[in-house]
């Protein structure tokens, strides 16, 4: 399965386009991370804590949408994005949004 | 003295739960694998074994900070510092919390009423966390995410 940013697939010819796919995640970590993530806040430096959390809750939902898109039969998405968005306080979420389409 | 001995051939449960973490079954080989996995948990443990070696491979390559991290971690004073930190921490909370509920039965003045009120509350609570704990605990082998790193 292709996923690319871009709105075609370089070096192949779009057949047609399925529609839109999409995967959210909403994550969080446990209480011992968000203290010392809060005690970060307070010397600095990268929060490890919260760039775990980001990460996996970005991987989940990229998956997730490409899992949209396998099952509506889709060779490829293009146009992909993520959006990102606090529910609740030290929990991330996730929305990877594309367009599923088929290859020539 | 190096082992030469081929690694054994992967079996046809291994090579289906690969196709499957990869994406490379068709649709109807693929609903067959999600059903299986409905029913067979060891079936279902492997593909997300190999869900997590597929999303950490793809994960950002390490930096050099993180080998600083790393070793700072395992530092005997830093294990000391967040251990005893940790257990300090728990045993202050509960038992300063634990005290006030103690305080607060024994008070006569209270109703009675607002006790049971009190204690029913604080079990739900209890109740409810350790099912979402269990849930969570459950959940955890079949997490493929929680190698991530960044």
């Amino acid at each position: 399965m292709i996923v690319t940013t871009c709105d075609t697939v370089p070096g192949q010819e779009i057949e047609s386009a399925i529609g839109i796919c999409r995967g959210s995640a909403i994550r969080a970590r446990h209480v011992g991370k968000d203290i010392l993530a809060g005690l970060k806040n307070i010397v600095g430096g990268e929060m490890h804590e919260y760039s775990k959390l980001l990460a996996e809750t970005r991987e989940q939902a990229l998956d997730r949408m490409t899992e949209d898109a396998r099952a509506q039969g889709a060779d490829a998405v293009v146009a992909v994005r993520y959006a990102s968005t606090a529910i609740s306080q030290g929990a991330a979420e996730f929305l990877a949004y594309g367009t599923a389409v088929k290859l020539k | 003295m190096t082992d030469n001995t081929p690694p054994p051939e992967p079996s046809e449960d291994e090579l289906l739960a690969m196709a499957y973490a990869d994406g490379e079954l068709n649709e109807e080989a693929r609903r067959e694998a999600a059903h299986r996995m409905a029913s067979d948990e060891a079936f279902a443990l492997r593909v997300a074994h190999y869900q997590r070696l597929d999303v950490t491979a793809r994960s950002a390559l390490q930096e050099p900070q993180d080998i600083a991290h790393a070793k700072l971690a395992a530092e005997p004073t830093q294990r000391a510092a967040l251990g005893l930190g940790w257990a300090a921490l728990s045993v202050g909370l509960v038992g300063f919390y634990a005290w006030i509920f103690y305080v607060m039965v024994r008070d006569p003045e209270m109703p009675t009423t607002l006790k049971v009120l009190m204690l029913t509350g604080i079990g739900g609570f209890l109740l409810l966390f350790l099912a979402v704990l269990r849930k969570r605990l459950r959940e955890l082998p079949f997490d493929p995410y929680t190698k991530v790193q960044r």
